[in-house]
């Protein structure tokens, strides 16, 4: 069934619609804020309350723009709340990716090691310019889907990204920082 | 690195995301700055650096299934308080009215009703038994 479809039946109160919804919308809001919170506990917990507040919130949702853009659009603000309420980010680093390099021992802890940096990498940037990097590098939003997301002009999409690499690139190199 | 160039790299980020189209002065300005190109290469490499980060999610049902657990208990409680509030409020209606005939001397009809409330509450249960049945139908 196209999403339409399962949208106007979420709609008018069929809660098998908008489970499928939510079920094929998963990955991209648990991807989403795994990469922005970058513990698995704390992905569960925001995950399910962004569900819960899709739940409630359905009949408000005007399909102007896609369900999943909806959902990250209610993780992103959730996000934003629950870091201001808490003053901090939870940025643990703990295991992201499953490591399957089999026999190889050498290959799996160069694979560690690249993916330990990479992560200290993401968490270097500030969560708000982290974001708008996510957005774009990982799903492809467009500078005004993304600045519609996170409720900021194009101009500060576009600088929050552009920080963001140059940021990843000088920590990456192992350079300081330009903050 | 000259300032020139840092101008360029952000036109480079938004040409390698697809923001913006290759134009022939950036053609042009990398055929001739070793700076700027070496740049759009670091910029291909991290992005199949970052691509580690994009792994399969396998779906928790019972995620989402909690979720509506969560909703459902949430909306019950507020039920409940809607149910409590109705509750109270007649109660102090029918307290307050018991208290301004009281007041105004009609206690002894008020005594009177109370006896007949007593009698004929039993009837009421016909009723109730009736529309319950009718409700589930049978």
């Amino acid at each position: 069934m196209l999403e339409a479809e399962l949208l106007g039946l979420a709609k008018s109160g069929d809660k098998s619609a908008l489970k499928n919804l939510l079920e094929a919308n998963y990955n991209v809001v648990y991807g989403y804020l795994l990469k922005l919170t970058m513990n698995e506990d704390f992905t569960r917990d925001l995950t399910q309350e962004t569900m819960t507040r899709a739940i409630v919130n359905i009949k408000k949702f005007k399909g102007e723009s896609k369900f999943s853009t909806w959902l990250i659009s209610i993780a992103s603000n959730l996000f934003k709340d629950v870091v201001k309420k808490k003053g901090q980010n939870h940025e643990d680093i703990d295991e992201i990716v499953n490591l399957d390099a089999g026999k190889d021992v050498e290959k799996a802890v160069l694979t560690r090691e690249r993916l330990m940096s990479l992560k200290k990498a993401l968490a270097s940037i500030p969560t708000e310019m982290r974001q708008a990097f996510i957005l774009k590098h990982y799903y492809n939003y467009s500078y005004e889907e993304i600045a519609g997301i996170l409720h900021c002009p194009i101009g500060t999409v576009r600088s929050r990204i552009h920080y963001s690499i140059k940021k990843l690139k000088s920590v990456l190199d192992g350079g300081i920082s330009n903050e | 690195m000259s300032k020139c160039c840092e101008e360029y790299e952000d036109i480079l980020i938004d040409i390698y995301y697809g923001e913006t189209e290759m134009s022939t002065e950036i053609k042009n300005h990398l055929e001739n700055c070793s700076n700027c190109r070496e740049f759009l290469n670091e910029m291909e490499g991290l992005g199949d650096q970052l691509a580690i980060f994009d792994t399969d999610i396998p779906i928790d049902c019972s995620l989402v299934e909690s979720a509506f657990t969560s909703v459902d208990q949430k909306e019950e409680k507020k039920r409940n308080i809607i149910d409590l509030l109705i509750f109270m409020s007649t109660a102090i209606g029918i307290f307050f009215v018991i208290f301004v005939l009281a007041y105004k001397g009609y206690g002894k009809y008020l005594l009177y009703g109370q006896i007949s409330v007593f009698f004929l509450a039993p009837f009421s249960l016909i009723a109730f038994l009736k529309g319950r049945r009718l409700k589930e139908g049978m």
